[in-house]
């Protein structure tokens, strides 16, 4: 058993007005991830490779935002931790960004 | 254990104990949560390491990338996207106090997590007999990197998955005990960064 002692705002035990069922919330974002994956495979048939490029990433970006938002609760969470992890994310997408066009140049 | 709240119930933040110990870091967060999240962001940089080491793999052997199979992974991304639902919906059900919700849905994640694994397996065997290994090209080695420590964390969220599952049936998890609550919740972040790993595996490895 662990050995902290934490007050219910920090651990993440939801307060009063958080303890209801969020099953219906949780389900809309199961059947936004569905139909974004769906659009994915949709747009991997582009052949423009720049405009498909841009909508994949930017739909895997939105379906990572989906889950980290509802289902990781940032949207409920501390800023600080939204920030912690935002960080890498956007120095990842910064970097992959970069190789791309670099890895093209033989 | 000394316990100062109850989900239902709120505490007023507190940082000091009388012997001294401080278990919430200066921003009112559990040291343990802001433990697991620098964690998780740390791994954000790991994957990406392999990510870009898959993309510059990825130009200059376009045609090995040509023989993965889009409908088998699509089809198992979905899979995985659900057993992310089934762990919100195992929480949900011990906020609720719905043991069978929590029971129900921690076996549901644990079946298509493993259903997930097998269609991983089942590709690698395809691959293979095509010709693309760890050994046969850079493509080989980035790809099976990448996926192979996807792989592998979603192997030690199973493994934890199986701890966690048997909690619950020895009804060790309940809404009365907030560390039991957390207790769950760090496995949903676990589980979950894999989910957002994959998102990104999915769009970057197989469909640009």
């Amino acid at each position: 058993m662990s050995n902290e002692t934490v007050p219910a705002a920090a651990n993440g035990a939801h307060t009063a007005d958080q303890a209801h069922s969020h099953a219906s919330t949780y389900f809309l974002v199961l059947v936004a991830l569905s139909v974004l994956t769906l659009v994915e495979v949709l747009v991997s048939h582009i052949t423009a490779s720049g405009v498909r490029i841009f909508l994949l990433v930017a739909i895997a970006l939105l379906k990572a935002y989906l889950v980290a938002q509802y289902y990781m609760h940032l949207k409920y969470e501390n800023r600080l931790l939204f920030i912690i992890f935002a960080i890498p994310i956007v120095a990842a997408t910064i970097i992959l960004v970069l190789i791309g066009p670099m890895s093209a140049l033989k | 254990m000394q316990q100062e709240a109850t989900v239902g119930h709120v505490a007023a933040p507190d940082t000091h104990h009388a012997d001294g110990h401080h278990d919430v870091s200066a921003f009112n967060l559990a040291n343990s949560k802001l433990a697991m999240w620098l964690f998780l962001s740390s791994e954000v940089m790991f994957f990406t390491v392999l990510v870009g080491a898959y993309i510059i793999a990825r130009f200059n052997f376009p045609e090995e990338h040509a023989l993965l199979n889009i409908p088998l992974t699509s089809v198992a991304s979905f899979i995985l996207l659900f057993s992310s639902y089934t762990v919100v919906r195992a929480i949900d059900g011990l906020r609720t106090g719905n043991t069978k919700k929590l029971q129900r849905s921690l076996a549901l994640n644990l079946a298509t997590g493993a259903a997930f694994m097998t269609f991983m397996v089942y590709e690698y065997s395809v691959l293979s007999h095509e010709g693309v290994t760890i050994s046969s090209s850079p493509f080989g080695f980035a790809f099976y990197a990448l996926t192979g420590f996807h792989g592998t964390h979603v192997l030690i969220g199973l493994a934890w998955l199986v701890l966690v599952f048997n909690k619950s049936l020895n009804g060790e998890y309940s809404a009365q005990k907030p560390e039991s609550v957390w207790g769950l919740e760090m496995y949903g972040l676990y589980w979950h960064f894999v989910d957002v790993v994959w998102i990104f595996i999915f769009a970057v490895v197989y469909l640009i």
